[in-house]
């Protein structure tokens, strides 16, 4: 059954993501910060319910359901507004955690299935646009942003986060 | 993470594909010519037997 888009253009929101050198890769990879989904180079994220079975017995009766589900918080997500996603992920983007395990910011398009909130969207499918890493960081090293180059966007090197606004 | 209320889920089908270097699937040519095998003929030589 083939549905008919509502619209043609992705939505473009804000993410954060932890970098972790995967050894079995040989590479430096994005991760969810809360879930652990490896975003794979020139491959669209796809979403899939994690939920856990005690969430789903009470708030989701159509398990195993497609994601993003309306009634459940499954989905890949991402903020309409940079501000809200300092205000969230503030601690995650702190120089003592960046430097443990690097943070990256990024701009993602979104599409698929897409539920809309008052402040970002959670969506089927996704792909990062552009990445932001801080130049202190360790993720500074020539390798691992060689490494993040495989997705294809621009990488850029930034002082703060904030400078990605 | 949090996205506030919510409203009602829409479908986005890009016409790019999001993913550089990748070319989303190409849509079906409305001219093309299905290719199916030739209809059986009949054998003129056999002759239908009633039940």
């Amino acid at each position: 059954v083939s549905v008919v888009p509502d619209k043609v253009s992705p939505e473009i929101g804000w993410r954060v993501w932890v970098v972790y050198s995967h050894t079995s890769l040989g590479r430096a990879r994005l991760e969810s910060l809360t879930q652990r989904v490896i975003w794979q180079p020139g491959v669209p994220a796809t979403a899939r319910c994690n939920t856990r079975l005690a969430d789903i017995w009470f708030t989701s009766p159509h398990f195993p359901h497609p994601a993003p589900h309306p009634r459940c918080s499954c989905g890949i997500f991402a903020s309409d507004s940079i501000d809200w996603l300092f205000r969230r992920y503030n601690r995650h983007l702190t120089e003592s955690l960046v430097s443990w395990a690097p943070r990256v910011l990024g701009k993602v398009q979104l599409w698929g299935k897409v539920v809309p909130g008052s402040c970002g969207w959670r969506a089927e499918f996704a792909y990062p646009v552009e990445l932001f890493i801080l130049k202190d960081s360790r993720l500074a090293g020539y390798w691992k942003r060689r490494s993040l180059r495989a997705y294809g966007v621009p990488v850029h090197s930034i002082s703060d986060f904030r400078e990605a606004t | 993470m949090d996205i506030g209320p919510e409203k009602a889920p829409y479908v986005i089908e890009p016409i790019e594909s999001p993913v550089p270097g990748v070319e989303s699937p190409a849509a079906p040519d409305p001219d093309a010519v299905p290719d199916f095998p030739p209809a059986p003929t009949p054998d003129p030589e056999e002759v239908p037997v009633p039940a």
